[in-house]
């Protein structure tokens, strides 16, 4: 028979940030469960609020399907002694069982003919299984915070205090947290005060816990809260600015979702956007309006736990708090416009950037060299603008307006930079240098932000290596990886053309004694680091792996270079021609491996006279007529067309292969056709590793 | 409605006494927070059963604004009550305490959102929310984990009400110094003097060579009375080490790297001590009533 199952986990306010974790390893734990057990369940549906975590089972099986299981006793040999009749060993078993030794049979296992029977297991209760594995089940729930409240020092997330759970008619037996399952749950804290609900089943569960208003389903209150959003803004004439972080944050901070629209006063428009937005969002998760023209408007959407009837006061509240809170940032934005930022910077001699690579002022001084050495690779034209970028970017860590808002850093040294009057190329390039954030986050739009971005992030990574802070597993306290995606975004955006090696050794020389690794064994690291990290953004980027192997090795020193014969790849590997011949090189290397010959070994010059085909000669002569057309396009960076270069050589190659033996008897001839095939390969081999491509009919 | 700041204090003092807390003083020591007062502190630890509810003015040098700023002062009042063990209906209970109050809870925004508290100077953390009403954080709820490096068993429940983020809010004032204290008197007139005279001091003319001294001299007593079983004293000088740090920090003297080791020296002696609390005879001999 099918029951319908329910759990209800009541407990105390879940952090918004848990939630959705929280309930997935719920729902994974319990299908694992049943299925360990054998119990047939269907389909589950789970649902949370910040203090309910449901999983609904329509269909479970009520109890377990008898199963049957083979129970052996002695050997046939030691079951029957020389008259047929059972050994005391064989009654022994049969006695054990509560069996005659007649009911047993002899069956035959891997070690031979023995004496036993089928025993009949019947199927456990669902309930029983439930109400034993229930508690373990939840005690497993791991969390990146845990606490202890009660005597029995369980271990959750927050205190639980109640539980529902019914299977059918009956409520499962269990008891965790020093709680007791039970049939009821309760409604909204505060809209729905000391309402305990009864609760028989799924359907009384949905329609109570909306009257007593909880919306228990996350979509539902998504739902609610967008419609909510955009009416408001409507209303509002406005525009609200897309935030699907904060949005998806503010899901789970409530039961019963509503949206209240609050003004600011227009005096706080004096501040800067990004001010206002940060304050609204990351003090009070409130959303942002803007009008037509993208200029903000005085005015706020709050998500609240509210049915709407008191919105009037609730908004009043709300809009308080928001004035003192814009009042700090004004006094910030004021106290801090009042040193500048080229005093801070001296003081950045108090700010530690990493132990044991000293201050902010130390890492400021290096950003200077290594901007000015990249700025001159790139021949930037206003040189100093950018050092003086560099010079100052890091002093808006020591204003009041960063302290409290951290993410806002870099976004306040542009526009204090911008407020002193400082160039737009100095103040453009301090606001954009932490940019990328993430892949799906813009690089920066000027040069010389750009170039600010890559040192910096270039001068983290390569002095957490110099000093052996390598990223392992999960441990990657200075965000290494999320900085050298960054670096690598930039040079790709951006088109910068660039040896990594280069840059590596000039920013590695600048931490001078610091170091406590060598150079090249530093550099080893990081290139390897560096490698992984661009197979990982080409991946994103929707490269087959077998186009990224043929580049990444060739030339990750370069990352855009790579990227642009990538492409090239990417665009000619439908083209049959290139196929075969891509094919054909990896025979190729394939037959020099065999002969353990380097295709990079330096080349004899090739000897006409040892040909014996016409074959070979009119390969060797294409060959060489391709060689500096080959050359000349990968000068230029047209990969494309070194590429179909490289296809109008497919003739030309079948043709050897199917006339030419390589493998001739004479060992000169063959050393020289070898000599003839490892030219081939050369010609292309430093622009991409083609033998690494996957023919389309295998697959790539 | 308006209610007088210490209508205010005098309300949930009262509140909490029906539910059986103590009524206890501020401690007369200079602290950060009310939580840094041994009838917290020290008496989480271990296993007997309290509970205390008091009003603790609190010093954060670096918090003053000379009296300028409606929102931030050097010294605030923290109104602190400690559960231990943590009754099953705490939430409701405190929700019970607003309502005391004045606050009519189905007209406002309630929410408790996630805030893990920790004191890196008492060696101590523990998990719970900032209470937030239409957007205003009013109190701190939590329950506590470790203290003086000790995990808690059975574990306290500390309610941390802002008295006067929470007097703002009755009296729909923008300025706490606009608050009435008593039918007679202002918040600025008791305070005002306080805030600017105090702000100077901290930020302008504390003697940072003196503090710096003052510290290790205070550090110094600490371990000695440590050394002879007197952990109360000890932890009044402790507690001096503490404060002396917070001026020296608002003074902007110290460096970050001394930073983290000035709070590390803290949270020795702070350890030091609660390891010290427990082994005291004394605590043992004078078991404390659970009131029902």
């Amino acid at each position: 028979m099918l029951l319908e199952f329910i759990i209800e986990v009541g407990c105390e306010e879940i952090p918004a940030r848990y939630i959705d974790s929280t309930l997935l390893q719920l729902h994974e734990n319990l299908v694992k469960k049943l299925q360990e057990h054998s119990l047939g369940h269907g389909v589950i549906h789970s649902y949370a609020t910040p203090r309910r975590l449901v999983l609904v089972a329509p269909a479970l099986e009520d109890q377990q399907v008898d199963r049957s299981e083979l129970v052996t006793g002695p050997p046939q040999s030691a079951a029957f002694d020389a008259a047929n009749n059972p050994t005391p060993a064989a009654r022994g078993f049969a006695a054990k069982h509560g069996l005659a030794v007649d009911q047993l049979k002899c069956v035959q296992t891997a070690k031979g003919l023995y004496l036993g029977f089928e025993k009949r297991i019947p199927g456990k209760r669902a309930l029983e299984l439930l109400s034993q594995e229930l508690p373990r089940l939840l005690g497993s729930i791991s969390f990146p915070k845990s606490m202890r409240w009660e005597p029995t020092r369980f271990s959750f997330v927050r205190p639980i205090r109640w539980i529902l759970c019914r299977l059918g008619d009956e409520v499962v037996p269990f008891t965790i947290a020093g709680v007791n399952a039970d049939r009821f749950s309760y409604g909204h804290r505060v809209l729905s005060a000391n309402s305990r609900i009864e609760v028989t089943s799924f359907e009384s569960y949905r329609n109570q816990l909306l009257n007593h208003k909880v919306r228990f389903d996350a979509k539902d209150r998504l739902e609610t809260i967008q419609s909510a959003l955009t009416t408001e803004a409507a209303k509002a004439g406005a525009r609200l600015i897309p935030d699907p972080k904060l949005l998806s944050l503010v899901v789970n901070l409530n039961e019963f979702p509503s949206v209240v629209c609050g003004t600011f006063s227009p005096d706080f428009l004096r501040l800067p956007k990004e001010v206002l937005v940060t304050v609204m969002r990351e003090h009070q998760k409130y959303f942002s309006l803007v009008d037509a023209r993208d200029s903000l408007v005085p005015r706020f959407l709050a998500v609240v736990d509210s049915d709407g009837t008191h919105a009037e006061q609730i908004r009043a509240g709300h809009e308080r708090v928001l004035k003192a809170r814009l009042a700090d940032a004004g006094f910030f934005w004021d106290l801090d416009r009042k040193v500048k930022l080229e005093h801070r910077t001296e003081r950045l001699d108090r700010v530690v950037f990493q132990q044991k690579l000293g201050t902010m002022l130390e890492k400021t001084q290096r950003l200077v060299t290594l901007t000015g050495f990249l700025g001159k690779r790139l021949q930037v034209t206003s040189l100093d603008e950018v050092k003086q970028a560099a010079h100052l970017c890091k002093a808006d860590l020591i204003t009041d307006m960063v302290k409290e808002f951290t993410d806002l850093q870099g976004v306040m040294g542009g526009l204090y930079a911008r407020a002193e009057g400082l160039p737009d190329s100095v103040s453009d390039a301090i606001y954009e240098h932490y940019r990328p954030q993430t892949l799906e986050d813009a690089s920066p739009e000027t040069l010389a932000g750009a170039i600010l971005s890559v040192a910096d992030k270039l001068d983290s990574v390569v002095g957490a290596f110099a000093i052996g802070q390598v990223p392992t597993g999960s441990k990657d306290p200075l965000a290494l990886r999320r900085q050298t995606l960054g670096l690598i975004k930039v040079l790709l955006d951006k088109k910068i053309s660039i040896s990594l090696e280069k840059i590596f050794l000039k920013s590695f020389a600048l931490f001078k004694k610091k170091a406590t690794r060598a150079q090249a064994e530093t550099w080893q690291d990081v290139a390897s680091f560096l490698k992984d990290r661009l197979r990982f953004i080409f991946k994103e980027q929707a490269f087959h792996y077998d186009e990224i192997n043929a580049v990444v090795e060739i030339c990750f020193d370069n990352p855009y270079d790579c990227l642009e014969r990538l492409r090239a790849i990417a665009s000619i590997r439908g083209s049959a021609d290139f196929e075969a011949v891509a094919q054909g090189f990896k025979r190729i290397r394939n037959i020099l491996l065999k002969f353990g010959l380097q295709v990079s070994a330096e080349l004899q010059p090739i000897d006409v006279t040892l040909f014996e085909s016409e074959e070979e000669g009119e390969l060797a002569a294409a060959v060489q007529a391709v060689q500096p057309k080959v050359r000349k396009a990968a000068r230029a960076r047209d990969y494309a067309r070194a590429f179909e270069l490289m296809a109008s050589l497919r003739p030309t190659i079948d043709l050897f292969f199917d006339k030419v033996l390589v493998m001739a008897e004479d060992p000169k001839i063959r050393a020289n056709r070898l000599n003839l095939l490892r030219g081939l390969l050369q010609t292309f081999l430093n622009i991409a590793d083609v033998s690494e491509i996957v023919p389309a009919s295998k697959g790539a | 409605m308006v209610l007088r700041f210490q209508d205010l204090f005098l309300a949930l003092l009262r509140f909490w006494a029906d539910r059986g807390c103590v009524i206890q003083m501020p401690y007369d020591v200079e602290k950060g927070a009310g939580t840094m007062n041994p009838e917290t502190f020290l008496r989480v630890l271990g296993p007997d059963p309290y509970a205390v509810a008091y009003v603790e003015p609190s010093r954060r040098p670096a918090d003053g604004r000379y009296g300028e700023n409606p929102n931030r002062v050097q010294k605030h009042h923290q109104l602190q009550v400690v559960l231990k063990p943590s009754p099953a209906d705490i939430q409701l209970t405190y929700l019970q305490s607003l309502e005391r109050i004045g606050i009519r809870l189905i007209e406002h925004d309630v929410r408790f959102e996630e805030d893990n508290w920790e004191s890196p100077t008492l060696g101590a953390w523990g998990v719970g929310w900032q209470v937030l009403l239409d957007g205003l954080e009013i109190t701190q709820f939590t329950y506590f984990q470790q203290a003086g490096g000790l995990d808690l068993d059975p574990c306290s429940v500390e309610i941390t009400y802002g008295l006067e983020r929470i007097g703002m809010f009755l009296n729909n004032a923008d300025s706490c110094f606009d608050l009435e204290w008593s039918p007679s008197t202002s918040y600025r007139a008791i305070r005002m003097r306080d805030e600017v005279e105090f702000s100077r001091y901290n930020f302008e003319v504390a003697d940072p060579a003196l503090h710096f001294k003052w510290f290790s001299d205070f550090e110094q007593e600490a371990s000695r009375l440590i050394e002879l079983g007197l952990v109360l004293p000890a932890y009044d000088y402790c507690l001096k080490c503490s404060h002396v740090f917070n001026v020296l920090d608002a003074r902007g003297a110290v460096s970050v790297s001394e930073r983290a080791r000035l709070i590390q020296r803290v949270r020795v002696l702070a350890c030091q001590i609660a390891a010290g609390y427990l082994k005291s005879p004394a605590q043992i001999s004078t078991p404390l009533q659970v009131p029902n």
